[in-house]
């Protein structure tokens, strides 16, 4: 049965998306689960694989295009099966201003020869001695190669195991041990490649992360490029306005105590916690700052999803965690555990990669101060927030311990003015302030 | 005129001759500085020597139970001395042997105590002599601790140095510190006689083992006549007559007449101009990384001087390590808890990998097997049979966290689970692969096997 390959849709506001790469060729075998092409949403360059197994019979779409979400980029079938010269009810391709395509590369893919469909079928039929068909499905070939390859394959006793309790083909993992042999860290690899069904990409390059040594270049992994790409890009278009606002912590840190004295060990809030619940319900009082700024208009998104930055060995993520604004606090500390999680383990959806409206990063863990973060496009807003530290302030005429964290707020200056991130920022500070609002 | 040098190493204990050693394989022009004699602690006065003089101790052991061979003897004698002499005779070999090696590659060695002056710059204090070189790696490894309470005058309290060199038993011996060093010491002079009393303020002996392994121990130890006493803690010592009457936190005081302190070691990391260098050091611990590079670019540590796992063995990988780091090789990390430890008195004791604690600490579903030596022919025909072997394994894919044993030689076992671990073999591995019979090592087998339900000899 033919399967249709789609440009996926990468994030709520991803409208559109660009072929940079078809990774498998008209007439290659693919396999479910299988990186066949990469695509490139506005926030990084993502692989795609396959939901069939068979051969990639058409690719619709040159590398370099652009297509809408949902548009039919090529398909998947048995050798013999009939498929389209065009996409079932596709609008053509267009070439998007944002990217000009080379003419040739465009055209020569999108119109599809008839010539090229026939190979796959001709090769199938005729070299076969005995004049059968070929088992027309890719799946069976492959199946046969990785259970010939296995008995060549160097793998270690647990690399097998791990590979069993993961259902991992062990022909498709690359070994990095002596001579090529697997190991369970290989396999580990590959399963939290293969991911989830959505896979989104860009937690997966940081598994590959690069080894950095004096006197030498290491290439940038994807998720490297992507993260140059969308600082370069915010930086260059998005004018930043900075406001950096102290807060005491004194009460917001007693009630997290006894938040976890009564939640327990399992259920631990941090402080980051807090802030994501004060930042998602201010929120709700500045739309400004979870919205979209483009030349025709502010687009303010419906649903209030604050990303968190996750360090990784290799780069950073910040998954969102969705409608955040409805969660409570014990919600939101759960959240973050499993998308922290996630992120390392490679396996965030979609939605989660890249369904942020406003984010929110701390390095506080290493006693940093305050620092500022640069805005990640399309958003307009970002919190960078600083250690809690123990400061002496005048109450009451009185020189007094306190527990004092500094927050800085990055706001974009054409959808926003340095007033309103103020008085955002007020409203932050009176949550976390007054924590106990936190919890209603 | 200052030598230039690819490395220097500044100390040629385990750790530092092995660096040396691959430094000079992998091509690197290399000196190591020692101020005292080639292989350190390790070779002239820790494991080697002592290795000697425990195995005088079994064979002292085995002449006490002549009868059990039918063996009897009038006028048998034990001379702790010659045992002392023969030790030193072992000593003078291997350093031998390490000059050899040392030279064999073309190493430079310089005698003296080095202070680093500069990156890359070092000063012999003793000689005048300047050294250069791109590397540098300190190795200079740890010196015997004393207590708060109790520090040692070479007389009435001594450290492992002074009780290497003893050449008549004490009367009554208190060891202070039931870790590898205090057994060890406890079962030599117990061998030749001595009333002995091991001290240790945790609650069981060798307490970084598996628990069982330390009950097992203690009852072993106290079937040799070896006093134990556990969760006791030094509060004070008062010397009279000769005799050295020890307060404990908990339970009687210690009379004796020698006291060793077997309470661990402290980093030699003074003298070495690392302040002025602004290396990083936690509690006299040079700080590295997991390349054994300190903060200070150009300068790696290893061994002792480290703090990490102070084991000969552990220096030397250690060592290997930093040179091939800076000879730009992929780095091999080191993981510290594949390293193998073992404590030497008979039966010994010896580990590798996660305790069944820690395993569990770590979330891992476990299973554990145990093949008690009674069942081992080779045990049983030996007269060994106490002890046993004890894999703990990951329940879901076999892999084996950690094997803990105690018994006749069971040191020896550890190669076998430590290559185990670094092929990722599983406890199936263990259990099937054919085993020479008679020997221990078909326990392993057996508790290899035992994961799976399916040993065959219990």
């Amino acid at each position: 049965m033919a399967t249709d390959v789609i440009m996926p849709q990468m994030g709520f506001d991803m409208k559109e998306g660009t072929l940079v790469r078809w990774l498998k060729r008209e007439g290659d075998a693919v396999r479910k689960g299988e990186m066949i092409a990469e695509i490139e949403t506005d926030k990084a360059v993502v692989e795609i694989e396959a939901f069939g197994s068979g051969v990639l019979r058409k690719t619709y779409v040159g590398e370099g295009q652009t297509v809408p979400v949902g548009y039919v980029i090529g398909v998947i079938a048995a050798a013999g099966e009939t498929v389209g010269d065009r996409p079932a009810g596709g609008a053509p391709p267009k070439a998007s201003p944002a990217h000009h395509p080379s003419p040739g590369k465009g055209v020569a893919a999108a119109p599809a020869s008839g010539e090229a469909m026939q190979r796959p079928q001709s090769s199938a039929s005729h070299e076969r001695a005995g004049g059968q068909p070929m088992p027309a499905s890719g799946e069976a070939v492959q199946r046969a190669q990785s259970s010939a390859s296995l008995e060549r394959l160097k793998v270690s006793p647990l690399a097998k195991r791990e590979a069993e309790e993961r259902k991992i083909d062990l022909a498709q993992v690359t070994g990095t041990g002596p001579g090529g042999r697997i190991t369970r860290e290989d396999v580990v690899r590959q399963a939290t490649q293969a991911g989830t069904p959505a896979k989104a990409g860009p937690a997966t390059p940081a598994l590959g992360a690069a080894t950095l040594r004096f006197g030498e270049t290491a290439p940038l992994t994807r998720m490297r490029q992507a993260i140059a790409r969308n600082m370069t890009r915010s930086k260059q278009e998005i004018p930043h306005v900075y406001i950096t606002a102290a807060m005491d912590m004194t009460r917001a840190v007693d009630l997290r105590q006894q938040l976890n004295e009564a939640l327990g060990a399992e259920a631990r809030v941090s402080v980051n916690d807090m802030v994501l619940r004060a930042c998602a319900l201010a929120l709700r009082g500045y739309p400004v700052f979870n919205a979209s700024y483009t030349e025709a208009g502010i687009t303010v998104h419906p649903q209030i999803n604050i990303g968190m930055a996750i360090a990784l060995p290799d780069g950073l993520v910040a998954p969102a965690i969705l409608e955040c604004d409805k969660k409570s606090v014990a919600e939101i500390a759960q959240a973050s555990k499993v998308l922290a999680e996630r992120a390392r383990a490679g396996r965030l959806t979609a939605q989660e990669y890249t369904g942020a409206t406003f984010n929110v990063t701390n390095l506080g863990m290493h006693q940093v101060e305050s620092f500022s973060a640069i805005i990640t496009p399309p958003q307009t807003g970002a919190l960078a927030v600083g250690a809690v530290q123990q400061e002496p302030v005048v109450r009451g005429g009185q020189v007094q311990e306190a527990s004092v964290m500094r927050v800085t707020l990055s706001l974009d200056h054409r959808a926003a003015d340095g007033a309103q991130g103020a008085l955002f920022l007020k409203d932050v500070r009176a949550l976390l302030e007054n924590p106990v609002r936190l919890l209603l | 005129m200052a030598e230039t040098y690819d490395v220097a190493v500044i100390g040629a204990g385990p750790g530092g001759y092995i660096a040396a050693i691959r430094a000079a394989q992998l091509g690197m022009r290399t000196a190591v500085i020692e101020r005292g004699a080639l292989g350190g602690v390790c070779l002239n006065i820790g494991c080697i020597p002592s290795k000697a003089l425990l195995r005088n101790a079994e064979v002292v052991n085995l002449a006490r139970h002549g009868e059990t061979f039918g063996i009897t003897y009038r006028d048998v004698q034990f001379d702790m001395g010659k045992a002392v002499d023969r030790s030193r005779a072992v000593v003078e070999r291997m350093v031998k042997g390490v000059a050899f090696l040392l030279r064999k590659h073309k190493i430079e060695v310089i005698a003296g105590q080095a202070r680093l002056t500069a990156p890359g710059k070092i000063a012999i204090d003793t000689s005048g002599q300047q050294v250069s070189a791109r590397n540098i790696i300190i190795a200079t490894g740890a010196r015997n601790r004393d207590l708060p309470s109790l520090a040692a005058d070479g007389k009435a309290v001594i450290t492992s140095t002074e009780a290497l060199a003893l050449r008549t038993p004490p009367r009554h011996i208190a060891i202070i510190g039931g870790g590898a060093v205090g057994v060890e010491f406890a079962y030599y002079f117990r061998a030749y006689g001595s009333e002995v009393t091991v001290v240790e303020l945790l609650p069981r002996l060798v307490p970084q083992e598996d628990e069982e392994v330390s009950r097992h121990l203690e009852r072993a130890l106290a079937k040799q006549g070896i006093a134990v006493r556990t969760g006791a803690g030094v509060t004070g010592a008062e010397h009279a007559g000769g005799r050295v009457r020890l307060a404990l936190s908990a339970g009687e005081p210690v009379e004796c007449d020698t006291v060793l302190l077997g309470v661990g070691v402290r980093p030699n990391s003074e003298g070495l101009g690392l302040e002025a260098l602004g290396v990083a050091m936690e509690r006299g611990n040079i700080v590295i990384n997991e390349r054994m590079a300190t903060n200070v670019p150009g300068l790696c540590a290893i061994g002792d001087v480290t703090g990490k796992l102070l084991l000969a063995h552990v220096a030397s990988a250690q060592g290997v390590a930093a040179v091939e780091g800076i000879a730009g090789l992929a780095p091999r990390a080191l993981r510290y808890e594949d390293m193998p430890r073992a404590t030497y008195c008979q039966p010994q004791a010896a580990s590798i990998g996660l305790t069944e604690a820690q395993a569990r600490e770590r979330g891992y579903e476990i299973k554990t097997s145990k093949a008690a030596l009674m069942a081992s022919g080779k045990a049983v025909a030996l007269g060994e049979t106490d002890g046993f072997v004890k894999i703990v394994a990951d329940a879901k894919t076999g892999e084996v966290l950690g094997a803990h044993m105690l018994g006749h030689d069971v040191s020896e076992l550890l190669g076998e689970v430590a290559v185990t671990r670094l092929l990722e073999g599983t406890a199936l591995e263990l259990g099937r692969a054919v085993h020479p019979h008679p020997t221990i090592s078909e326990s392993l087998m057996e508790a290899g096997l035992g994961i799976y339900g399916e040993s065959l000899n219990v």
